[in-house]
C-alpha cells in the first residue's frame, strides 16, 4: 500500500496538564502522526511516553488538561474547532476506542448486549429512540427489547468478534465473561457505530499471552472486514511487529522515530528504538548471541524533563547538541527520524513547519 | 479490608500516641483553609470549656427557682436567655446542662471504643471460630435499634445517668469493632508482624503495639463522630422522658420540660435546642475536619 | 450459593435474632428488682390482690414452665394483654401503627427525593456554590434532632399556614389530603436528618463513580452528559447508599417515637413511651419483640433489595 490517503493528520500536538503544587507539566510535545486508510498503526513507548495521553487527544477526552496543535484533522474535518457536541456526533461514530482494563471500563450493571446496542442505537439508523428520556425508561423501566434492531444488531457483532452462543451471552454482565470474551465486547462495541479509526489503547495488555495472540489476530481481521483503520497503542513491540504497518515510537511525551514496520525494525536508527528492540528477547538473543540488553535507567519524570531530548541521560551516545530542541529528519519518505546524532552533518530539518498553534476549547 | 486512611507507620518515633506528627500540621493547614473546620474547632472548644467551668462561669445556680418565671430572654437583663416555668435561670442551665451532655456521649462512646476495639482486635487476630462467633454477636447487635435497649433498661432499672450511658454504648460497639477488625485483618499478614511473631513476642504486645497503632486514626474519626450522634441519642432519650432522671438538666430534658409551652414560652425549648444544634454540627464539622486530615485520598476535595 | 438457599438461610438467622430479644425480654422482666406484681399494682395493694396477680402472669410457676409458657405464647401470637386496658396487647399495637408507618413512610419518601439529586449535583458540580450549599445543609441536618425540626416546624409552618394543623392524626381512609397534611410536619422532621446522612453518602459515591473507567467508556461512545450520569452513572452510586439506607432504619425509628409526642399523634411510639411510664409490661414486652421482628425483617429485605440491583451478586461469575 504505497501511500492511500490519510485519515488522521495530527501536527505539533502538546498536552499540558495544569498540577496543584508546581509548574505545568508538558506530557506530549509536538507529536506529528499522520493515520492512513486501512492501515493498523502501532504507537509505541513505555509508559509515561505519553501515547495514552496522545489517542484521548484526539477525540478530546482529557477534561483537566490544555491540548494545542498546529493541525488536528479527521477527513478533512477539523477537530480543533469542533464543540463538544460536534465531538459527540464523532465518538464512537466516526472513531472509536478500546480500552486497556475491560475488567472496569465495561459497566458493571449492564448487560454486555445493552453496552454495544447503545452505540448502534445512537450512531446508526435504527429508528429508535434515543433521547435521555427514553433511554433511562428502557434502562429503569421496560428493560432491553430484545426485538429490537439494535439488539440483534448488537447480538451480531457479538457473534462476530467471536463469542459463542451469543444470543444468550448477550444478556450477561461483564463479571461474568471471561478476561479475553470482554476484550472482544470491547472490540464490538467499538466497531458497533461503523467507525472509521479505531484506537485501541493497549488492548491486550491486560491478558494471557495465548489469548493476547488470539484477540490481535480478531481485531486484525475484524478492522480487514469492516475497512476499519486502528491506532494501536501499546508498549510491546512484539506486538507491533506482529500486527502493525506503520510505528510511531515515542519516549517521554516526544516521538523519536515514525515510519513503516518493515524499515523500522530493520533499520533502527535512533538509540531509543534501538534499545526497545534489544529488550526483546527474540531479537535480542538471535542478533547478538548473548546476553539481553537493556537500557539502564528509567524515563524522567514528567515535571523534571532535561531540556531538548528527552532520552539525553540514558543515551548511550549523547553529546552536547542534544540539549538543543529536536530536530526532523527523513531518512527516506516512510522513516522519520528526530534524532541530533543523525542531524550531525546533515542540514535538511523537517521540522514541523506550521509555527502558529490552536488551542482546543471545551465548549458546551 | 483495612480502611483507607494512611496513618500507618512502621517507624514509631515521629509519632505521637500513634499519629503521625506530620499530621498535626495537616490538621493545622485543614483547619486554617477551611472555615467550617474552624467553626467546628472554636464551637468543640467552646462546648468544653463551658462544661467544664460551669460551677464558674455561670452566674446562677441552674436548680435555683427564685427569679421571676418565664422572662423571655433578652440581652440587657440579668437573664440573657431567660427563665423557665419554674423561675431558673436558661443560661445556667444550659451550661450545667453541657456537661452533663458532655460527660454522656463521651462515656457512653468510649465505653463503647474499649468494648468494640477488645472484641476487634479479638477477633481481627485468632481469626476462626472465635472471629465467626465474635462477629454473629456483633451483628445481633447491629440488627438492634438502640432505643429499644434504652427502653429496656430504663423500663427495669429506672432512669439514671448510667443506664442512658450503657443503652446509648450498646449502638456503637459493632461501629468500633469493625474497624478495628478491618485493620487486623490487613495488618496481620504484614512482614514485621510475623517477624515480631518470629522472635516470639507474645501476641497480646502485638495487637497492641503494632496493629493499634495504624488503627488510631480512623478511630479518632469515628470516636468524634460518635459523641455527635450520642448527644443527640442522649438529648432524644431525656426528651422522651426516658433518659436521665427529670431533675437532671441535660438539654434534652430541659426541651422535654419546655414542650408544654411552646406557645408562651417558646425559648425554654427552642434554646436549649440551638445548643444542641451548634455543638452537634461543631462536632460533626470538626469531625470532618479530621477525617480529611487522615485520608490521603480526598486530599484537595471540596 | 442459589438465592432461594440465601434467603432461607437469612430468615433462619432472622427467626433466631427475634428468639434471642424474646428470652432477653423474658430475663429483663424478671430481673426488675422487687415484685413485679407489686409494680403492677402499685406499693399499696393487698396481699390477696397481689398474689391473684402473681398467678395471673404465671409467676407463681416454676421458672422453665414460665419459660415454655412465654415461648408458647409468642408462637401462638398472644402476646398478654395489657394491665392498663386490659385488651390484647398485640390488636392495641396494630391499631396505633397506622400512623407510625405512615409518618415512616412519608419521611422516607422526603429523604430520597432530597438526597439523591443533592447528592448528584453535589457531586457533579464539585467545590462549586451548589456544592458548598448542598453540603452544608446536610450537614445542619444530621446535627438536628427530629424532634427539634418537629418544634420548629410546628412553631413556624403549622401556625404561619393555618390549613397544615400541627396537633393529631388524621386516618387515610377520611381522606387522602387532611392525611397528608397531618403527616407532613412530622414526616419532615423524620426526614430531614435522614436526608442528611444520605446526601452526603449519595454524593461520595457518585464521586467515586466519576472516576471510573466505564465513565470514560461511556463519553468514548459519545453519548450525552446527561445520559452518562443518568444512565451508566447512576445505578452504581445507590448500591451504596441503599445499604446505609438500610442501616440507619434505626435511626428513624427514634425520631419518629420523639416526633409522635411532639405532634401528638397517637401513633405506636406514644404506646410505647405510655406504657413505660405506666409501667405496663406485657405492653411493653409486645411492643419490643414487635420492633425487633419489624427490624430484622427489614434489614433481610433492604438487603435482597439490594441483590437484585448489584448484578455481581445476583448474578456470581462464571468465570
Amino acid at each position: 500500500m504505497t501511500n492511500p490517503d490519510p485519515l488522521l493528520e495530527m501536527r505539533n500536538l502538546a498536552v499540558t496538564f495544569p498540577v496543584d503544587d508546581g509548574p505545568d507539566v508538558r506530557a506530549v510535545e509536538s507529536v506529528d502522526l499522520t493515520l492512513h486508510e486501512g492501515e493498523v498503526h502501532g504507537l509505541v513507548g513505555e509508559s509515561g511516553s505519553g501515547k495514552s495521553v496522545t489517542a484521548r487527544a484526539i477525540l478530546q477526552l482529557l477534561d483537566d488538561a490544555r491540548v494545542t496543535a498546529s493541525e488536528l484533522t479527521f477527513e478533512s474535518v477539523n477537530l480543533l474547532t469542533q464543540s463538544e457536541e460536534e465531538m459527540r456526533s464523532v465518538r464512537g461514530a466516526e472513531i472509536g476506542m478500546i480500552f486497556q482494563d475491560s475488567l472496569s471500563a465495561l459497566n458493571p450493571v449492564m448487560t454486555v448486549g445493552e453496552q454495544i446496542a447503545e452505540v448502534v442505537r445512537h450512531h446508526t439508523n435504527t429508528g429508535e429512540s434515543t433521547g435521555t428520556l427514553s433511554e433511562l425508561r428502557r434502562k429503569y423501566v421496560t428493560g432491553t427489547d430484545e426485538t429490537s434492531a439494535s439488539w440483534e444488531r448488537s447480538v451480531e457483532l457479538l457473534d462476530m468478534v467471536g463469542i459463542p452462543d451469543a444470543s444468550t451471552r448477550a444478556n450477561e454482565y461483564p463479571h461474568q465473561l471471561s478476561g479475553g470474551q470482554r476484550q472482544r465486547v470491547m472490540i464490538a462495541q467499538a466497531l458497533a457505530g461503523d467507525p472509521s479509526i479505531i484506537i485501541a489503547d493497549e488492548p491486550t495488555t491486560a491478558l494471557d499471552v495465548t489469548v493476547e495472540a488470539d484477540i490481535l489476530a480478531e481485531l486484525r481481521d475484524l478492522c480487514d472486514d469492516f475497512d476499519v483503520s486502528v491506532l494501536l497503542i501499546t508498549h510491546d513491540l512484539g506486538v507491533v511487529a506482529e500486527t502493525c504497518d506503520r510505528v510511531t515510537v515515542m519516549y517521554s511525551g516526544s516521538v523519536m522515530e515514525k515510519g513503516l514496520t518493515d524499515s523500522i525494525f530493520t533499520h533502527p536508527s535512533h538509540p531509543y528504538t534501538e534499545g526497545l528492540l534489544q529488550s526483546i528477547p527474540e531479537y535480542s538473543l538471535i542478533s547478538n548471541d548473548s546476553e539481553l540488553q537493556t537500557t539502564p535507567g528509567s524515563a524522567p519524570d514528567p515535571r523534571d524533563r532535561p531540556n531538548g531530548c528527552p532520552f539525553r541521560d540514558r543515551c548511550p551516545i549523547a553529546f552536547d547538541a542534544c540539549s538543543e530542541p529536536l530536530p526532523t529528519h527523513s531518512i527516506t519518505d516512510d522513516h522519520i527520524i528526530r534524532c541530533h546524532d543523525y542531524a550531525r552533518d546533515r542540514t535538511e530539518d523537517v521540522s514541523s513547519k506550521y509555527q502558529e498553534t490552536q488551542e482546543i476549547e471545551v465548549s458546551e | 479490608m483495612g480502611t483507607e486512611y494512611d496513618n500507618y507507620s512502621p517507624d514509631t518515633e515521629n509519632t505521637f500516641f500513634g499519629v503521625r506528627l506530620d499530621r498535626f500540621d495537616r490538621l493545622r493547614e485543614t483547619i486554617s483553609a477551611d472555615r467550617k473546620a474552624l467553626f467546628g474547632l472554636i464551637t468543640v472548644i467552646g462546648f468544653i470549656l463551658a462544661a467544664v467551668l460551669a460551677p464558674e462561669l455561670a452566674p446562677f445556680d441552674p436548680m435555683a427557682q427564685e427569679y421571676t418565671i418565664m422572662q423571655p430572654p433578652s440581652l440587657t437583663s440579668a437573664h440573657p436567655l431567660g427563665t423557665d416555668s419554674f423561675g431558673r435561670d436558661l443560661l445556667s442551665r444550659i451550661m450545667f446542662g453541657a456537661r452533663i451532655s458532655l460527660g454522656v456521649s463521651l462515656g457512653a462512646v468510649f465505653i463503647a471504643a474499649v468494648i468494640g476495639v477488645t472484641l476487634g482486635l479479638v477477633a481481627g487476630y485468632y481469626g476462626g471460630l472465635v472471629d465467626d462467633t465474635i462477629m454473629r454477636f456483633i451483628d445481633v447487635l447491629w440488627a438492634f435499634p438502640w432505643l429499644l435497649v434504652a427502653i429496656m433498661l430504663v423500663a427495669i432499672f429506672g432512669q439514671s445517668v448510667w443506664n442512658v450511658i450503657i443503652a446509648i454504648a450498646f449502638a456503637y460497639i459493632d461501629d468500633f469493632a469493625r474497624i478495628i477488625r478491618g485493620e487486623v485483618l490487613s495488618i496481620r499478614e504484614e512482614e514485621f508482624v510475623m517477624a515480631a511473631k518470629s522472635i516470639g513476642v507474645d501476641d497480646v504486645n502485638i495487637m497492641i503495639d503494632e496493629v493499634l497503632p495504624n488503627a488510631v486514626a480512623p478511630l479518632i474519626v469515628q470516636f468524634t463522630v460518635l459523641v455527635a450522634r450520642a448527644m443527640l441519642a442522649e438529648s432524644t432519650l431525656s426528651f422522651l422522658g426516658i433518659g436521665v432522671k427529670p431533675t437532671t438538666p441535660t438539654w434534652g430534658a430541659l426541651l422535654g420540660q419546655g414542650r408544654s409551652l411552646i406557645g408562651q414560652a417558646w425559648w425554654i425549648s427552642i434554646i436549649p435546642g440551638i445548643a444542641i444544634v451548634i455543638t452537634v454540627l461543631g462536632i460533626n464539622l470538626f469531625g470532618d475536619a479530621l477525617r480529611d486530615t487522615f485520608d490521603v485520598r480526598q486530599r484537595g476535595g471540596s | 450459593m442459589g438465592i432461594k438457599r440465601y434467603i432461607a438461610k437469612r430468615v433462619l438467622q432472622a427467626i433466631i435474632v427475634v428468639y434471642i430479644v424474646a428470652t432477653a425480654v423474658f430475663v429483663a422482666v424478671r430481673s426488675v428488682p422487687g415484685d413485679p406484681a407489686r409494680l403492677v399494682l402499685g406499693g399499696t395493694a393487698e396481699p390477696d390482690a397481689l398474689a391473684a396477680v402473681r398467678a395471673e402472669l404465671g409467676l407463681n410457676q416454676p421458672l422453665h414452665i414460665q419459660y415454655l409458657r412465654w415461648m408458647s405464647d409468642l408462637v401462638t401470637a398472644d402476646f398478654g394483654t395489657s394491665i392498663y386496658t386490659g385488651e390484647a396487647v398485640l390488636s392495641r399495637i396494630l391499631g396505633a401503627a397506622e400512623p407510625t408507618l405512615s409518618i415512616g413512610l412519608i419521611g422516607i419518601i422526603i429523604a430520597l427525593f432530597i438526597s439523591i439529586p443533592a447528592g448528584i449535583i453535589s457531586a457533579t458540580r464539585r467545590s462549586q456554590w451548589e456544592d458548598h450549599v448542598a453540603t452544608g445543609i446536610a450537614f445542619l441536618g444530621i446535627s438536628m434532632p427530629s424532634f427539634w425540626i418537629g418544634i420548629v416546624l410546628l412553631l413556624t409552618v403549622g401556625t404561619a399556614i393555618p390549613s397544615i394543623p400541627s396537633y393529631g392524626y388524621a386516618p387515610i381512609n377520611e381522606g387522602l389530603l387532611s392525611w397528608l397534611s397531618h403527616i407532613i410536619l412530622p414526616g419532615l422532621a423524620v426526614g430531614l436528618p435522614y436526608a442528611g446522612i444520605l446526601t452526603r453518602m449519595t454524593r461520595s459515591s457518585m464521586l467515586e463513580v466519576l472516576n471510573q473507567d466505564y465513565m470514560q467508556t461511556a463519553r468514548a461512545k459519545g453519548l450525552s452528559p446527561r445520559l452518562v450520569l443518568l444512565k451508566h452513572g447512576l445505578q452504581n452510586a445507590l448500591l451504596p447508599v441503599v445499604t446505609i439506607a438500610g442501616i440507619l432504619f434505626a435511626l428513624l425509628l427514634a425520631g419518629i417515637v420523639a416526633v409522635e409526642i411532639v405532634f401528638g399523634i397517637q401513633g405506636f411510639g406514644r404506646l410505647l413511651i405510655r406504657s413505660i411510664e405506666r409501667q405496663d409490661f406485657p405492653l411493653v414486652q409486645g411492643s419490643v419483640i414487635v420492633i425487633s421482628i419489624i427490624f430484622v425483617f427489614m434489614n433481610l429485605f433492604i438487603d435482597l433489595v439490594y441483590m437484585s440491583i448489584n448484578p455481581k451478586i445476583r448474578y456470581g461469575s462464571d468465570t
